[in-house]
């Protein structure tokens, strides 16, 4: 009996874990496809989990919470286009330094705005929707009933496929990253569908910010998003820049963090540290021994910045 | 025939007076060039001389400095290769604008109209294209990977993509460079369909037999600017060439008799299996000595590449022993093979000889970077690297805005030059040149030809790989034929006729002459 609630419990939480993942994953999938080195999906996540948190906590709304982090994200993601498409700069920087300027500003703005005893908790959050009948099923029905973030996310991954492989945009966004100049010569305009790709992936990675912090925490903490961005980063890589390879990346890293969050509650004789530690292991060992494959699988024109030089 | 007049009166395109600049270079000067419809236009001109430059400025990819174009007698002003098309317009590239991991239908439709917007059924758009297809007599398969095809099926997929977006300008830049005869011939008979349905193809080739074969009309630039347009029916090869070039070309070579030395070059019983087991060099035996050019003539494709790579060390063997200079270096690493005395000139310049974004001099200074004098105790002095390169700049002829320039800014046959000076400055003792004159002018193919030639009397031994039969029988000593990874026969030029080359060529055994001779149309 105690083992079936395990399960159950085990596997929702492999699906809330996964989540934020997702959406970071998926946003991912259409910046890198396009051309660009994906380093900037941490920033954007927590850009997207300070917003949304302080939509939330502000107006009362954690529908208005997503919206605001949602527009945030693509404010800073043409930040990071107007610096790697415009300005040609080398894009793994122009990520890091976007990183780095998301946890500091996050981090000093929170303590601005509510100082550090009293940060509002009680916020209003995603709560779980129980999906009729399909709840009911026994074991799995417990993915049946979570939160509207969780049921997009996972949304996403047959979306994403879509628009990528069945659609003519689609066609051309893995052109250009692949060979930008012969989308150029049939009269795409290169720049302009990588300043959209980019935004999208600012739209989906903040998103999966929000993700953390109204879905999942009903808080917002410096740093919550403590490197998720660069697991979703990851799993594009080890999901060799494919929807479903991503998911499973993204699934192996939630399933991890599950059964590390089940090991702590249950009373592990290992230090609570090394057990938050084990997902990234798991992650990079995983990441480690896929990555000589999925290099080839890499757009071909990754980083690299596009002038037709006239 | 009185259609055929009034369609003839406006020319399709008309470029008044184009000039245009980079920096204060001037590619094109003061050109104009009209094209009728019905007519394959040939555009020639030596290495840098702009011809890339005008037909990009025609696609809108440049935008003129001074100067006018006219589409049917109406102004145009294009900003993008988007007004190009939708006046229809078509260029097809001297490096193929294809994504290698796309299919072929994927990367015709690219971009274009497809039947909805939101879903993209890859069997509607096949049925689409199959029309086209079957009018023009293509033999292509649309679902194949694009990196499978042979560069002359990708060239067929280039034209297939500007046919699909109804062009009615087809712009040809180099498109023969890269094929077999065979291929050649069959573009040709395609080229003649579309303009006999109405279309202008403008033709850019250094070939002069196939403008001469092909073209209506020729319009010669040179230095960037026009020497004047002939009616190709009134000139010959050698008029031609002299408007080109402006001196008299021979391609006719002295070879002094020398004595031959040691061997540079063995291989014996060499066997490659593909990765996938196919096997693509069958029990290779060669030798080449000091002061030889081994020949070795055949068709694209049957294992010169494979061959080059063995020797390098690029790929490893299956069996066999491989002897450079005498050493052994079977499956060694090219660093040894290169120790050894060995120079590789790469069949593809642009993806194995050289750096793009590099600049001429860093290019010419790649390979020996350690050595002197681009390297002295250790530290590297770019100025010394600029020294060589502008020594080798004026050997070669190479045409550049100095070298510090960008290898892509040079002209396509410039950024070979760059790396055949850098190899045969290496004064190697084995020399592996392979397709050495591909997408290089007449003078620069005569200079270049001329040069190997000088480099064996001096001792070289030299192993020319090339698919250029006229090239390979005037400098060789001796030439095997390849085909299918193996070898055929060897002769010495002057002994088989091309016919009998032409058969070990493609495989056929002699009792089959009479009834394999490949037709001209
Ligand atoms: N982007 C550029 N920047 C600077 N110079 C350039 C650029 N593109 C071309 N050039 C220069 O303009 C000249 C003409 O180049 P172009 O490519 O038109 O020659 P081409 O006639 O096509 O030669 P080839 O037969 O070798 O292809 C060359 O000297 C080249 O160095
Ligand atoms: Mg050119």
């Amino acid at each position: 009996m105690d083992w079936l609630s395990t399960v159950q419990g085990i596997l929702a939480a492999t699906a809330r874990m996964a989540t934020p993942l997702l959406f970071a994953s998926m946003g991912g999938l259409f910046s890198a496809r396009s051309g660009h080195i994906s380093m900037f999906l941490e920033g954007f996540m927590l850009i997207g989990a300070f917003l949304g948190f302080v939509g939330s906590a502000t107006v009362g709304s954690a529908y208005v919470g997503a919206l605001l982090a949602l527009v945030g994200g693509v404010l800073i993601s043409l930040v990071f286009a107007f610096f790697a498409i415009t300005a040609k700069a080398n894009q793994t920087l122009i990520g890091i330094g976007i990183n780095i300027f998301a946890l500091g500003i996050t981090s000093y703005l929170v303590t601005v705005f509510y100082g550090f005893g009293n940060r509002p908790y009680n916020i209003d959050v995603f709560t779980n929707i129980r999906i009729p009948l399909l709840a009911d099923i026994p074991i799995i029905g417990s993915l049946f009933n979570l939160n509207l973030f969780t049921y997009v996310a996972f949304l996403l991954v047959p979306i994403v496929w879509y628009v990528l492989y069945k659609t003519p945009a689609g066609l051309t966004i893995r052109a250009v990253g692949e060979h930008p100049k012969a989308v150029d010569t049939l009269g795409g305009n290169v720049i302009k569908i990588r300043y959209i790709c980019i935004m999208i992936a600012g739209a989906l990675a903040a998103l999966g910010g929000a993700a953390l912090s109204i879905g999942q925490m009903g808080q917002f903490m410096e740093n919550i998003t403590s490197g998720k961005g660069y697991i979703a980063l990851a799993a594009l890589i080890f999901g060799r820049f494919t929807p479903k390879g991503a998911l499973i990346g993204v699934l192996i890293f939630g399933f991890a963090d599950a059964v590390q969050m089940r090991l702590q509650t249950a009373g592990s004789v290992l230090p609570y540290q090394f057990l938050t530690m084990l997902p990234y292991v798991i992650t990079i060992v995983a990441l480690v021994l896929f990555a000589r494959k999925s290099r080839a699988s890499a757009p071909a024109a990754l980083g690299k910045p596009y002038s037709r030089q006239s | 025939m009185d259609v055929d007049n009034s369609m003839n009166d406006v020319p399709v395109i008309d470029m008044r007076h184009i000039t245009k600049r980079f920096g204060t270079f001037e590619a094109n000067s003061d050109i104009s060039l009209d094209v009728y419809c019905g007519e394959i236009h040939a555009l020639l001109g030596e290495n840098g001389a702009g011809k890339s430059t005008l037909m990009n400025v025609l696609y809108g990819l440049y935008k003129p400095d001074e100067g006018e174009i006219y589409l049917h007698g109406n102004k145009i002003s294009f900003s993008s290769p988007a007004d190009a098309i939708n006046n229809r317009i078509g260029m097809i590239h001297q490096h193929f604008m294809l994504i290698p991991t796309l299919t072929v239908v994927e990367n015709i439709i690219l971009m274009s109209k497809t039947t909805s917007k939101f879903h993209l059924n890859l069997k509607t758009e096949c049925d689409r294209l199959t029309e086209i297809i079957q009018k023009y007599g293509f033999k292509i398969d649309l679902m194949a990977t694009v990196s499978d095809l042979s560069v002359g099926e990708q060239q067929k997929v280039e034209i297939l993509k500007m046919l699909y977006r109804d062009a009615e300008v087809l712009i040809m830049d180099e498109p023969t460079a890269v094929l077999s005869p065979n291929e050649v011939e069959e573009l040709f008979i395609i080229l003649r369909e579309i303009v006999d349905d109405g279309c202008a193809v403008i033709f850019i080739s250094h070939k002069l037999w196939e403008v001469m074969r092909i073209s209506d009309r020729a319009t010669i630039l040179r230095d960037g600017k026009k020497v004047t347009t002939v009616n190709t029916a009134d000139c010959s090869k050698e008029d031609l060439a002299n408007m080109m070039v402006g001196r008299e070309i021979t391609l006719h070579y002295e070879k002094p008799e020398i004595e031959i030395g040691e061997p540079m070059l063995q291989l014996e019983n060499v066997c490659l299996n593909s990765d996938d087991g196919i096997s693509v060099l069958k029990n290779i035996n060669l030798t080449v000595r000091q002061g030889e050019i081994l020949g070795v003539a055949g068709v694209d494709g049957n294992g010169q590449q494979e061959l080059a790579d063995v020797i390098h060390g690029m790929r490893k063997v299956s069996s066999g022993t491989v002897k450079v200079a005498g050493s052994d270096t079977t499956n060694c690493s090219p660093q040894t093979a290169i120790d050894c005395g060995l120079a590789h000139i790469p069949e593809d310049r642009h993806k194995r000889g050289s750096i793009l974004e590099f600049t001429v001099a860093e290019n010419i200074a790649m390979i020996n970077v350690d050595k002197a004098p681009f390297t002295h105790k250790g530290i590297y002095y770019p100025q010394n690297a600029q020294k060589v390169a502008h020594r080798l700049k004026e050997e070669f002829n190479i045409r550049c805005n100095s070298v510090n320039a960008e290898m892509n800014t040079l002209s396509g046959g410039n950024q070979q030059k760059v790396i055949l000076a850098r190899e045969i400055y290496r004064n190697p003792k084995l020399l592996i040149a392979a397709q050495p004159s591909r997408g290089l002018d007449i003078g620069a193919t005569e200079s270049i030809q001329q040069l190997l030639i000088d480099k064996r009397t001096e001792g070289m031994a030299i192993l020319l790989i090339s698919s250029d039969l006229d090239e390979v029988l005037a400098i060789s000593d001796r030439v095997i034929v390849l085909y299918e990874g193996e070898i055929q026969g060897e002769f010495i030029p002057g002994e088989k006729t091309f016919t009998e080359i032409g058969l070990m060529m493609t495989g056929s055994s002699s009792e089959e002459r009479n009834s394999t001779r490949h037709g001209v149309h």
